[in-house]
């Protein structure tokens, strides 16, 4: 295996796939990257047996092969360079020469064999959707995910696919995200639902772009793909049935409070600091055009702060966590929120005023 | 080389398991007890070989030159898990059972089956066999947990009644005998046998560690402390260099083989069969109360060793207690 290569053009594929390379790994062959060379298209994979990044670049090639070396060195070497310089990477028996000048690095290897790579046979489906209405669906959802639950397939996003329509569902058993959006290209007679972890959704939010570019999804029943230009990313699913969040979204919230959103976010940030500290709760005092929000905590203090909203029901007491209520508001797009409550004892159903794309689901707190 | 040629009196283990496989009704737990130096590791290492292995069918022996099984050999499987200590006197904590949680509920690379294998499992604390017991409870399809462990019993209740046990006696002995001898292990094999209780493996380890040399090495120091001709801190410093668990393991073996031959008036059954005479010559000039209670001693030290002691105080008092008993 021999190759030769600009040292900017082999650094740019290192940086994006080393997000995924762990520093603390207990074995060896995760903290090495695979380098693929077949023909002048040569593929830098990086694992770390959950999710797994390709990046594809060019290079003068002499002989092709494959083998694993060292990321962080081989990252490191390459760094410390001249600008502009050439390297030339050669295997010889079992040691990968690094020659730049006269510059001369000789690193470990591993046989690519012995790297773990994603098996992507037998997709389920493949579909082409803008990365910026992905990356949406991802952000405004995946703060409600659950954190080390024992229901384990909480700790992940749920996408679920429906014929011209894709949607993201997070919950952690106490309030509930849902977030949709047309896909004109998905075609489909029955849904299709993947649980993608935790650890794959913050890296995801962090490679897609917000911009109209597209991205080519695959879904298979072990796996998720992503293919965007000069990159694939990969993540293995939660293996799990996720619950039937349908349930849970109330329809019958008829007393509707619509206020302006800014005004309320300002009115729970200035409550929430004399909440308890634990539990953070909050009490809501809703009457004709008024919401009152009262916090009290332990050491007896005490906020309460009056805002204008349109509201015509009957007076309404309901206590929530207010880190709940502040998340899922903020989350809101547009300028006014709507919160549809029933009674004391029910859910909130929090969405946009004329936008049922985004909906939100807090459950009440007792005080 | 299957397990079950390579270690021959697991077969019947082998075959039971191979047979839940073939009617689709293997279990998702398994608990592999018995005593120590059986082989229950090098079974269930070779169990997740032959599950995850791309040409065995029905849990045949692992071909060893598929991709899947190049990966186990290299160590980098990502569908197989072994958690094992990292070193002596450390127990299994919940972060590590956490981990495994989050592996067995991942959908698996290969799309085959998962493995997890716990070692030492009765080294889990009461948090580690708490957060387990969830997943013991509501495993997912095509996954399978394998516990091994020497002393089940130190294991809760409620997780051994929702594994599938399968035990793994002291087999025979002349089957042993002639497996030993097929390794070509050279020396005394009923020697190293006896003092390995009947276990195989651990036979085996005493004799390619030459313990059994060792061993009566041990009886010279303690013989020649006796006569005065060497120090009691050159001894403790020679036998902690040889390690002192095992040195204490040797130490209680002999003393108690003392302590035979002060109780029975026929000649007795001792576990160092090749130091008959001098065994029994230095039995005589000692008195039983004196033997029992260093054997106590000893017993003790052993059970204490895990918890950062200064060994070698440990073995000078163990020693002078040797010089000064009558």
């Amino acid at each position: 295996m021999k190759f030769s290569i600009q040292r900017e053009e082999i650094l740019k594929p290192l940086s994006l796939v080393s997000g995924v390379v762990e520093k603390r790994q207990t074995l060896p062959i995760l903290s090495n990257v695979l380098v693929d060379l077949n023909e002048d298209t040569m593929r830098i994979v990086a694992t770390d047996l959950e999710m797994e990044v390709i990046a594809r670049c060019k290079a003068d090639y002499s002989v092709p092969g494959k083998i694993t070396v060292p990321m962080r060195k081989l990252q490191d070497t390459c760094k410390t360079l001249p600008e502009e310089s050439l390297v030339q990477f050669e295997l010889k028996e079992d040691r990968a020469i690094l020659k730049s000048g006269k510059t001369r690095f000789t690193l470990t290897t591993l046989p690519a064999d012995d790297f773990p790579v994603i098996s992507t046979k037998e997709p389920l489906y493949e579909f082409e959707i803008s990365q910026g209405v992905l990356k949406n669906l991802v952000e405004k959802t995946s703060f409600a995910m659950a954190v080390q639950d024992v229901r384990f397939y909480l700790n992940g996003l749920l996408l679920e696919l429906e014929d011209k329509s894709i949607k993201c569902v997070a919950t952690d058993g106490h309030r509930l995200a849902l977030c949709s959006a047309e896909a004109p290209n998905i075609h489909l007679d029955e849904k299709i639902q993947a649980i993608i972890p935790r650890k794959a959704v913050a890296e995801l939010t962090r490679l897609l772009d917000s911009a109209e570019k597209s991205v080519k999804v695959t879904l298979g029943e072990n796996f998720l793909r992503l293919d965007f230009d000069g990159l694939e990313f990969t993540t293995k699913l939660i293996d799990g049935k996720y619950p039937n969040y349908q349930g849970v979204i109330p329809t019958q919230g008829n007393n509707i409070v619509t206020a302006e959103k800014d005004s309320i976010r300002q009115c729970l940030i200035r409550t929430s600091i004399l909440s308890n500290e634990k539990y953070r709760g909050i009490r809501l005092d809703i009457e004709q055009g008024v919401l009152n929000a009262v916090a009290n905590n332990p050491e007896q203090e005490e906020a309460i702060d009056e805002i204008v909203v349109e509201y015509n029901g009957e007076p309404l007491t309901i206590g929530f966590n207010v880190n709940y209520l502040l998340e899922a508001v903020t989350a809101v797009p547009g300028d006014e929120v709507k919160i549809a409550l029933s009674d004391s004892n029910g859910s909130a159903l929090i969405t946009a005023h004329n936008d049922s794309n985004c909906c939100y689901v807090v459950m009440p707190m007792r005080l | 080389m299957s397990v079950t040629e390579a270690l021959p009196w697991q077969a019947e283990q082998w075959c039971r398991l191979a047979e839940s496989q073939e009617a689709g009704r293997f279990p998702h737990s398994l608990l592999l007890t018995g005593p120590g130096g059986v082989g229950k590791r090098q079974f269930a290492l070779a169990l997740a070989h032959s599950l995850l292995c791309d040409a065995s069918r029905e849990l045949e022996e692992a071909c060893g030159t598929c991709p899947q099984c190049r990966l186990i050999k290299a160590g980098s499987h990502p569908d197989l898990m072994v958690l094992a200590l990292e070193e002596k006197g450390t127990t299994i904590t919940v972060d590590s059972i956490r981990e495994l949680i989050g592996f067995y509920f991942l959908a698996s690379h290969y799309r085959g089956w998962k493995v997890a294998v716990v070692e030492n499992a009765d080294r889990m604390n009461v948090n580690a066999a708490n957060a387990l017991l969830k997943i013991l409870e509501e495993p997912p399809a095509k996954a399978v947990i394998v516990l091994v462990t020497d002393h089940s019993s130190a294991l809760p209740a409620t997780i051994r009644s929702r594994c599938m046990r399968v035990d793994f006696p002291i087999p025979q002995e002349g089957l042993v005998v002639d497996w030993l001898a097929e390794q070509n292990e050279k020396g005394d094999i009923k020697q190293a046998l006896a003092l390995a209780m009947g276990a195989p493996l651990l036979a085996q380890e005493y004799m390619e560690d030459s313990c059994l040399e060792e061993r009566m090495g041990l009886v010279n120091d303690l013989r020649a402390i006796k006569n005065k001709k060497t120090s009691v801190c050159n001894v403790a410093k020679s036998w902690m260099d040889l390690g002192s668990a095992k040195v204490l393991k040797w130490y209680a073996t002999i003393l108690s083989d003392l302590t035979r031959y002060k109780v029975s008036s026929t000649p007795p059954h001792i576990d160092n069969q090749d130091m008959k005479p001098v065994l029994q010559e230095i039995s005589a000039k000692l008195s039983l109360a004196a033997l029992l209670e260093l054997y106590r001693s000893v017993t003790t030290a052993r059970r204490e060793l895990n918890r950062n002691l200064n060994e070698q105080l440990l073995l000078e008092s163990l020693l002078v207690q040797w010089k000064r008993i009558r």
